[in-house]
């Protein structure tokens, strides 16, 4: 077999050398090759059957060992991963398909398997084999790494064996499908299943973050923060913001700038404007609308700029370069923005009249404590939305739930007559100084919901000594559900880390 | 110095006939006569109301065959939203079509007959294009209250409502979320709030959208004028009075079915009813397939069909009572100023616009609205009562004048001209 062959893809290729290690060496296409080689070249099904193939188990898995770190050394990609996939597939010793539990064998299935990064995976699944214990539980990638998940893993409530948990791969891997789970148990028996990746990782993860079972704290700390942590840095680090065309020229110095996220209803700014086009004070402010999905980046423009020709309000445009939801796009937004007091705004929200950005700028202007200010939000048919936020459970946030204030009352009601401090606002509509904001860290991006975001800042403000107000001659419309994702899956997660974050932290006004 | 003022409308009673933009071309007609007022229409052209497409390509306007002071809009390319009453997305009909054609006619009024089919945004552009010049719109009916067609009447039952909210307005459309029923009644209002002076005919309408929030010192509570018709001779007709006729738009809420049914119930009782129908083709099939059948069984009906409006006083001499059996509540219908002017009693719905302009007892008779065996009653009256017939026509007020009308009009007109001098000048 000495001298021959094979393109594991068109960058690597694989060269039997007996004196090797695994036997078997991989060459970038970059460097040359031997008049030896090139009479030994055959396709890669060939090389196997006539090579590996025929070696015993132990050295066929440390071929396979040694091939899947090749993404590693010479950098992953597609067709690296489908080579060392067929590899993988022809050289590994395979264990019994697993069959439903009903036919009374032993069952693994993993029913979610989400990307996290290019290293690191979460997977939900179940391996059960009738009360016997599992002793080793694999994941192996489409490239052929074997990765133990015992110890990663923890138990999920789901079913009996059910497990969840973050792992890592020692090298990364790009592959969508072919994935392989083995597990073997105490009885003797093995079997494998296989699985792909499966999209929206938050939307299982938010979901396991809000079971509440013996392990569930164990589950949560050891596999769903480290989980929203690494998408959130991997959010922030791929998510930029990019300046769409705007519409007319906003004032050189503006007053306020309004920083207003779109999410799904593009045609809602259709609406802001028609009640902005009435109130001289939108005249003094920058009106950036950003938006949180890019692919409606041409029909914002085009909406824009038919809007401007009727209304002739001067509107900036932005857009990311990846899906961001309502609070990054703040995040994001607030960065761009040139005022130095800046008003972030739900898309679903309109104001009752003009004059309430003067409203909830004049805390500000009289009271150096005062770092920014929050309105008297109300739904459709009158009632308060909220008027600030508050903690249900006395006056600190410890374990509590975060609850709109006096939501539900009616607008008059005279306990929303108070203006005042509040211990906490979200970002539907939050006028803060841009200063200020930046002193307290900004804007976090790891909870998803804007309340909880809201009231991680204003915690992180009341460490600085500044204080959020409640102005309830502001009053605006909201009209939550049309501008945004449901949020109640994301909640369970963003109480657990706020609790995690502000336990210790000292009362505040509320 | 001539004035101008422009019109805009929802159709033109040449493409297809119906009463707000009938009244609104006889305005036009009138004020032409005259030598202060240089009036110009503008009305919303091709479909629904006409197949027909603009003449002239890449001009959204164009005149009407040729008259120099009425031209046809053609939205071509937009898509109206009934939702929300306007072209979205696309606004490009307004900030350059309209947009063009206010800066080449720079009218000193622009009176709003309609937004239907040609959206609210016009208002907005009239402002932007010409912020000094003052805005008038008529209130026809219900239209921005109600997204039923304006009628409010609720769409389960198809009784009447009194009071629109999101909450009660998605009751009527379960598919639309209350939020969206509360952007869309800002969003009219925003639009609304451009206008300097509303018209309401009745003060059914007026009230109501006072109530809807429309400060009650901006509408002006003026009645449609008519064109008086040419004398119609000896309009008295012998006894019996059991000749009915019904006139008008043929809608499942003018109430035909309502007449038809009383009729049903009258049986061999059942005077003669003439239906002057249009409109029918225009309706859903069931509605339509529901009023054929019912004209088919009903006895002593005869189908007369469409008429043209300046035909109308001849149609209605030739009946003795009119009848006007909405379902809706009516604005200020042109067809009991017609019948009036005709000299014939009209047996009406008691609600609304309709129990406003006709006096029970007085010139008229009311039955409970939508209710068959009621107006089966009152007819039974009508034909059988001596001397009712005579005695009511002798009630009959003078119908309001177009030249009365106009007059009110170009009064308000000049009244804002002048309210608007006056804050140039400060």
């Amino acid at each position: 077999m000495s001298g021959r062959a094979a393109w594991l893809c068109d960058e690597v290729l694989l060269v039997s050398e007996p004196e090797a290690e695994a036997g078997i060496v991989a060459l970038p296409a970059s460097e040359p090759l031997g008049a030896e080689v090139e009479e030994g070249l055959t396709d890669l099904t060939t090389f196997l059957r006539e090579g590996p193939a025929g070696w015993d188990a132990e050295a066929r898995t440390r071929l396979l060992d040694r091939l899947a770190s090749l993404g590693g050394e010479l950098g992953t990609s597609p067709a690296l991963s489908e080579g060392l996939r067929r590899v993988r597939d022809a050289l590994r010793e395979r264990q019994p398909l697993s069959l439903s539990d009903r036919l009374g064998g032993m069952v693994l299935g993993i029913e979610r398997l989400h990307r996290i990064d290019e290293r690191s995976f979460y997977v939900r699944g179940r391996a059960w084999d009738g009360g016997a214990e599992i002793t080793r539980l694999k994941a192996i990638t489409p490239e052929g790494e074997r990765v133990d998940l015992r110890g990663s893993v923890s138990p999920h409530p789901a079913a009996a064996g059910g497990f969840a948990g973050l792992f890592e791969t020692a090298f990364p891997t790009c592959g969508l499908e072919h994935w392989v789970f083995e597990a073997t148990s105490a009885s003797g028996r093995a079997v494998e299943t296989p699985a792909s990746l499966s999209p929206d990782p938050l939307r299982t993860i938010f979901a396991d973050a809000g079971l509440e079972f013996a392990g569930a704290e164990a589950l949560r700390e050891r596999q769903i923060h480290p989980a929203v942590a690494r998408l959130g840095e991997q959010r922030r680090s791929e998510t930029e913001i990019v300046e769409l065309a705007g519409c007319g020229e906003a004032p050189e110095a503006p007053a306020f700038s309004l920083v207003i996220p779109l999410q799904r209803r593009v045609d809602l700014i259709e609406h802001q404007i028609a009640q902005f086009a009435a109130d001289p004070e939108i005249g003094e402010c920058e009106l950036l609308y950003v938006l949180g999905e890019p692919d409606q980046g041409d029909a914002l423009e085009e909406i824009a700029a038919e809007l401007f020709a009727l209304y002739g309000l001067p509107l900036r445009l932005a857009t990311v370069t990846a899906p961001a939801g309502l609070p990054s796009a703040c995040r994001l937004g607030a960065a761009a923005a040139r005022a130095e007091r800046l008003v972030f705004l739900g898309s679903d929200v309109l104001p009752d009249r003009p004059g309430w950005l003067s409203a909830m700028a004049a805390p500000l202007d009289a009271d150096p404590l005062v770092a920014g200010t929050t309105p008297k939000l109300l739904y459709a048919d009158e009632a308060i939305d909220q008027a600030g936020l508050e903690y249900a459970e006395g006056a600190t946030a410890t374990g509590g739930r975060l609850r709109r204030r006096l939501r539900g009352m009616h607008r008059d009601a005279a306990a929303a007559a108070a203006a005042g401090p509040v211990a906490a606002a979200g970002l539907a509509c939050l006028l803060i100084e841009a200063a200020a904001l930046e002193s307290a860290g900004g804007l976090d991006g790891e909870y998803g919901l804007p309340e909880y975001e809201g009231s991680d800042l204003s915690r992180r403000l009341a460490e600085t000594g500044r204080q959020l107000h409640y102005v309830p001659e502001a009053e605006l419309y909201r009209l939550e559900g049309l501008g945004a994702e449901p949020e109640a899956l994301a909640e369970p997660y963003a109480r657990w880390l706020h609790a995690r974050r502000w336990a210790e932290a000292p009362e505040v006004v509320g | 110095m001539t004035k101008r003022v422009l019109q805009i409308c929802h159709n033109h009673p040449q493409v297809r006939p119906g009463g707000a933009e009938v009244y609104a071309h006889e305005l036009h007609r009138h004020l032409r006569r005259g030598e202060e007022w240089e009036p110009i229409f503008l009305a919303r052209s091709g479909p629904p109301h006409s197949p027909e497409g603009a003449p002239h390509p890449g001009a959204r306007i164009s005149p009407m065959e040729g008259a120099a002071d009425e031209y046809l809009l053609y939205p071509e390319g937009h898509d109206f939203d009934w939702m929300f009453g306007t072209m979205r997305r696309r606004k490009d009909l307004y900030t350059e079509d309209l947009r063009r054609f206010l800066q080449a006619l720079r009218p000193d009024v622009v009176h709003f007959q309609h937004t239907l089919f040609v959206g609210y945004d016009a208002i907005r552009e009239v402002r932007r294009t010409l912020p000094g010049t003052p805005i008038v719109y008529t209130l026809h009916e219900f239209l921005p209250i109600c997204h039923n067609k304006g009628q409010m009447v609720r769409t389960m039952d198809r009784s009447l409502c009194n009071e629109a909210s999101p909450r009660r307005c998605a009751e009527c459309f379960p598919d639309v979320s209350p939020d969206e029923f509360f952007l869309r009644q800002r969003y009219i209002r925003a639009q609304l709030d451009l206008v300097d002076l509303f018209v309401a005919p009745s003060a059914t309408l007026r009230e109501r959208f006072v109530e809807w929030g429309i400060p009650r010192e901006r509408i002006l509570l003026e009645d449609y004028g008519r064109i008086e018709a040419p004398p119609l001779g000896e309009t008295e007709r012998p006894e019996p009075h059991d000749t009915l006729g019904i006139f008008g738009q043929v809608n499942p809420y003018k109430g035909i079915d309502v007449l038809l049914r009383a009729m049903a119930a009258l049986g061999d009782e059942a005077p003669r009813l003439r239906v002057h129908g249009a409109n029918l083709d225009l309706q859903e099939h069931s509605f339509r397939d529901e009023i054929l059948k019912l004209l088919e069984a009903t006895k002593g009906v005869t189908s007369v069909g469409p008429y043209p409006p300046e035909r109308a006083g001849e149609m209605m001499a030739a009946v003795d009572w009119v009848v006007v059996p909405s379902v809706w509540w009516e604005n200020s219908p042109l067809v009991i100023q017609e019948a009036f002017a005709a000299g014939r009693p009209v047996i009406c719905s008691d609600v609304g616009g309709m129990a406003e302009k006709v006096r029970d007892g007085v010139d008229g008779l009311h039955f409970r609205v939508g209710d068959p065996d009621s107006l089966a009653a009152t007819i039974r009256r009508a034909v059988t009562e001596p001397g009712l017939w005579r005695r009511l026509r002798e009630g009959i007020p003078p119908v309001h004048s177009m030249a009365e009308h106009a007059e009110v009009l170009t009064a308000a007109y000049e009244s804002l001209i002048g309210a608007q001098r006056r804050a140039v000048v400060a």
